[in-house]
């Protein structure tokens, strides 16, 4: 008789089969094709004969490492998340960036009247976008929280979804701009820092604000996970 | 009334199969595989590389929980035996397969064939 637990170590060998303890992965296979050898023999079958036999119950040990490691981590757990939360929260991000380039640039044309904006009242221009966007955030916010419940995003993703443009500037003003600033002495930040807690606050707290308020309405749901899968049968009983 | 049934439904069967089984008594591996190829006078069938990432899925999912113990040849085997959310969750499985039953025999009367 084979020694099994070698013989699935040695075909597992090269193989991810997932968090679960390997040794208690392979005893257990190897318990299985124990029991089903000594199951063959006792119907009648040659040793080599049922050898074959149990080595039939599982042809391809790569394809089942894999059927393996995906029982354990979930059906595309990584996927699930993007689909909840990535996603949703990469739609409002865009949807943010745009808005403000467009007004951005509306604001900024035509020139002529730009122009003369800005000798009457300099941060007529950065107003003229800034003011906007801020109004247009919980239209963001609601985009994001709204592709992430129809994803089966829980509440907490939800948020985040929705409040993802926020949490990117956050991450600019705390994080880049500061880093940016510390390696090149160039940047206005280097010599202003409190105009960095300013450009924080100015561009986090009131987006933010209108995100959350945009979520609201999408917050209150309950998860929808699993219950938003597809069916393929409608009967009448 | 319209009732749905789920689209996994080959899926759905062998979950059926095992939970069902689970919930009579804790069985190994090796030993559910015979128990639903003798239950079902052969029609059922689980190889090794379709038992075991089905019963780590279940595992993973709450619904069995595998413990190891000696069995009656003096062997270390792995045993299954059904959590109480697994028995929560047999109840509907239960129920939608009874109505995809019946409505496959709504449809061909596959009682009457």
């Amino acid at each position: 008789m084979p020694d099994w637990k070698l013989l699935v170590r040695e075909r597992l060998k090269d193989e991810d089969i997932g968090p679960a303890p390997r040794e208690e992965v392979i005893a257990e296979l190897a318990g299985h094709l124990e029991d089903c050898f000594e199951a063959q023999r006792a119907e009648g079958a040659g040793e080599q004969e049922a050898v074959e036999q149990t080595l039939a119950e599982a042809a391809d040990w790569r394809s089942l490492a894999r059927r393996i490691r995906r029982a354990q981590r979930g059906p595309g757990a990584m996927n699930e998340r993007t689909r909840q939360l990535w996603l949703p929260g990469l739609a409002s991000l865009t949807a943010a960036n745009l808005l403000l380039m467009a007004l951005s640039y509306m604001s900024l044309h035509p020139r002529m009247v730009a122009e003369r904006s800005f000798a009457w009242f300099p941060g007529l221009a950065l107003m003229a976008a800034y003011m906007p966007w801020v109004a247009a955030q919980p239209l963001v916010g609601a985009l994001g929280a709204w592709l992430s419940l129809r994803a089966g995003g829980g509440r907490g993703t939800r948020l985040c979804a929705a409040l993802f443009p926020s949490i990117v500037m956050l991450a600019c003003w705390g994080v880049f701009i500061p880093a940016t600033a510390a390696l090149e002495d160039r940047v206005w930040a280097a010599h202003h820092p409190l105009y960095l807690v300013l450009g924080a606050f100015v561009w986090v707290a009131p987006a933010m604000m209108g995100l959350l308020f945009g979520s609201l309405p999408f917050l209150g749901f309950r998860d929808l996970q699993g219950s938003g899968a597809p069916h393929s049968y409608s009967v009448k009983t | 009334m319209t009732k749905r049934i789920d689209f996994r439904i080959a899926r759905g069967s062998a979950e059926l199969a095992i939970l069902a089984l689970l919930a009579r008594q804790p069985l190994y591996g090796f030993e559910i595989a015979k128990r639903i190829e003798e239950d079902t006078e052969g029609a059922l069938r689980f190889r090794l590389a379709s038992l075991y990432p089905m019963l780590y899925e279940l595992e993973r999912r709450g619904w069995v929980k595998g413990q190891w113990e000696t069995n009656r040849a003096g062997r270390n085997r792995r045993y299954y035996s059904l959590t109480a959310t697994g028995r929560k969750k047999l109840v509907p499985l239960r129920r939608e397969w009874k109505t995809f039953f019946r409505a496959l025999d709504c449809l061909a009367g596959v009682t009457r064939a």
